[in-house]
């Protein structure tokens, strides 16, 4: 079991450390869409956008050939209300990073041209306010799993709470 | 916004600090060392049967239910990133609750009945996984299940997109139907299958 896991890991391991788009001072990586029922108006796309330059750099505009309209969100979660935001611009300070990740700033993907499904590949086109454009490809998968508990506790207690 | 509409945001946003406290002291109690069988009080201020609609257009009411567990979520399927988050969530607690799964009802309530029929609602939860339930229905029974669970929902749709604002948490109902717990986004699966459990076990006891 635990060798089987160590061997996929391995397999899998070029492919995340090829996941990495850069264009001059700027990188995206971890980028990803949350797979969603084939009736879903709309979609949810995940990144991490990295500055390296001595300035700031302002996401302005993603688009996509697969999707009709792309527009930058945010969930902002006020006492437990989700009310979700449109985001003009999406600023990175110099040498700083900005998560997009479920629950905050993600891209959202709406007029899909084809079924999207797990696993495909979505070309998304990243444009900032200096005219940069950085080509991205978000792999659709479904999100990884939460450690599921607040507490400090390591993931294998609760399965082993299976047993009983 | 109409003078009806504010009144009404005002009652939602007051329902909601309840809501609000109920999940914070919840929270307390789910704090690392201090879970042990009955911490889940019945959350008698909130909760209660209702009635709506399923895909195929039978009419679904809460106790229906009745001798297994539910967990009830209130969102819309036009939301990319909050429900799709939650779906996954409940789609992992199942699969944790293992065979136990089988005594749990999990069912996905629509805060935009006007553009979630109960059909759509459907093939969109069970997706996630084939036993979820998509339930929806008229404005009023939707009016009246949110006002019971006091779940905050209001349409923020601009000409630019469909957006409702709503509360987005998870209800664990026991096997009498009772609010046991209320789970803020981002609970952990675990968190939550343990809960589950919790009142699984009890209700095998003849006292329930």
């Amino acid at each position: 079991m635990l060798v089987t896991r160590s061997l996929m890991m391995a397999a899998l391991l070029p492919l995340s450390a090829a996941t990495s788009f850069a264009t001059g001072d700027l990188s995206v990586r971890d980028a990803w869409i949350a797979a969603a029922p084939p009736n879903a108006p709309v979609m949810a796309g995940y990144m991490t956008v990295e500055n390296h330059a001595r300035g700031p750099k302002t996401l302005i505009a993603a688009t996509s050939r697969e999707f009709g309209e792309v527009t930058m969100h945010r969930t902002e979660m006020h006492e437990g209300v989700a009310r979700m935001t449109h985001a003009a611009k999406v600023e990175i300070a110099p040498h700083g990073k900005v998560a997009f990740q479920p629950g905050g700033y993600h891209l959202m993907l709406a007029q899909a041209k084809r079924p999207i499904r797990s696993g495909d590949a979505v070309p998304v086109d990243l444009s900032f306010a200096d005219g940069t454009h950085v080509p991205v490809v978000f792999r659709v998968r479904e999100p990884a799993r939460t450690a599921g508990s607040g507490s400090p506790a390591p993931a294998h207690d609760h399965a082993s709470m299976h047993g009983h | 916004m109409t003078a009806q509409r504010k009144h009404r945001v005002i009652v939602f946003a007051a329902l909601l600090a309840v809501v609000a406290a109920a999940v914070a002291a919840f929270s307390y109690r789910m704090a690392p060392g201090t879970r042990d069988a009955g911490a889940l009080p019945v959350m008698s201020e909130i909760g209660g049967d209702f009635e709506l609609t399923r895909a195929g257009g039978a009419r679904v009411r809460l106790r229906d239910y009745h001798g297994r567990a539910a967990l009830l979520f209130f969102g819309y399927t036009h939301c990319p990133d909050v429900c799709p988050t939650a779906l996954y969530t409940l789609k992992t607690v199942m699969d944790e609750l293992g065979s136990a799964a089988d005594a749990v009802t999990v069912a996905m309530i629509t805060v935009d009945p006007q553009h979630d029929t109960p059909e759509h609602l459907d093939e969109y939860v069970r997706y996630f996984h084939p036993r979820f339930v998509g339930l929806g229905g008229t404005g009023p029974d939707i009016e009246k299940v949110a006002g019971q669970y006091r779940v905050y929902h209001r349409d923020e749709s601009t000409p630019a997109g469909e957006r409702v604002a709503h509360s987005a948490y998870v209800y664990l109902l026991d096997r009498r139907q009772r609010v046991r717990a209320v789970f803020a986004s981002g609970a952990g699966a675990a968190d939550i299958a343990e809960s589950v459990r919790q009142v699984l076990k009890e209700a095998d006891a003849p006292a329930g």
